[in-house]
């Protein structure tokens, strides 16, 4: 059972480090499906906001990150 | 099963998987966590197994299982590339054959040159690695969801683009702030 569990984290671990992170990319794909999918934008405005929200998560996160950890 | 759900499945998996890469390939590159050497890692792992087992000739079971377990590890991220690329697209053969093959290449090109293969800049390669795979994730989600992108399949190759560019500002951004942070007073000015 243990090495069942060890097993699990380790494939969980191939998608979630910082698990905020991981949090934050599943909530804006779900902003993504249920919201901005129902606003009045045309079809290529929705695709660049969904990039530009996944750059923005990716860039806030590793200028966090690195405050946090000073040199 | 509708092929815009697998679409969104497999893109957000990716997206999780890849954008942790390029996550942990900045940090890495602007010098806020040591870079991977597998190397050292190899030489530290042989060492705690030596020192734990002691060395042994012939079958060492013990080693046979960590290699197994790592390569296993490493073996399922290339199964869930291959079914991500793949199995979206309609392109599973392909992608398989594609990866058949590059499992073949790197068995032999391993076996031949392992020496100067460690000395690969592996942050780059998985740096590259993450930009493709945070691109093709956002580009699965945006299909399973139904958003046109402009310009169809090639516009991978714009949010690629995209993606190394805002990587690169940040690891530039993150390098700069490290090389003020330590001749920063106390009240905050910088000692020129």
């Amino acid at each position: 059972m243990k090495s069942l569990a060890a097993a699990a984290r380790e494939i969980a671990g191939l998608f979630i480090e910082d698990a905020g992170f991981a949090l934050g990319i599943l909530a804006w794909v779900a902003l993504a499906a249920f919201v901005l999918r129902e606003l009045p934008f045309g079809d290529p405005w929705r695709a660049a906001i969904l990039l530009a929200g996944c750059l923005a998560l990716l860039v806030e996160n590793v200028l966090r990150a690195a405050r946090k950890r000073p040199g | 099963m509708p092929i815009h759900y697998m679409q969104l499945a497999v893109g957000v998996l990716l997206l999780l998987f890849g954008m942790r890469w390029l996550r942990k390939a900045i940090l890495r590159a602007a010098g806020v966590i040591a870079p991977h050497d597998e190397a050292e890692a190899f030489a530290e792992e042989s060492a705690a197994l030596r020192a734990a087992h002691g060395p042994r000739r012939g079958w060492d079971a013990i080693a046979v299982i960590t290699a197994f377990k790592a390569v296993v590890l490493e073996g399922l991220e290339v199964v869930f590339i291959v079914l991500a690329v793949g199995a979206a697209g309609g392109l599973l053969v392909p992608a398989s054959l594609g990866a058949l093959a590059a499992c073949a290449l790197v068995v032999i090109v391993g076996c031949a040159v392992h020496r100067p293969l460690a000395r690969i800049p592996e942050n780059a390669l998985k740096f590259a690695v993450g930009v493709l795979l945070s691109a093709f994730g956002v580009f699965w989600v945006g299909e399973g969801l139904g958003f046109h992108w402009p310009g169809d399949d090639l516009a991978i190759l714009a949010i690629t683009a995209l993606f190394l560019a805002a990587a690169a500002a940040a690891v530039g951004r993150i390098s700069q702030r490290r090389t003020a942070a330590p001749l920063a007073r106390p009240h905050g000015e910088i000692v020129e």
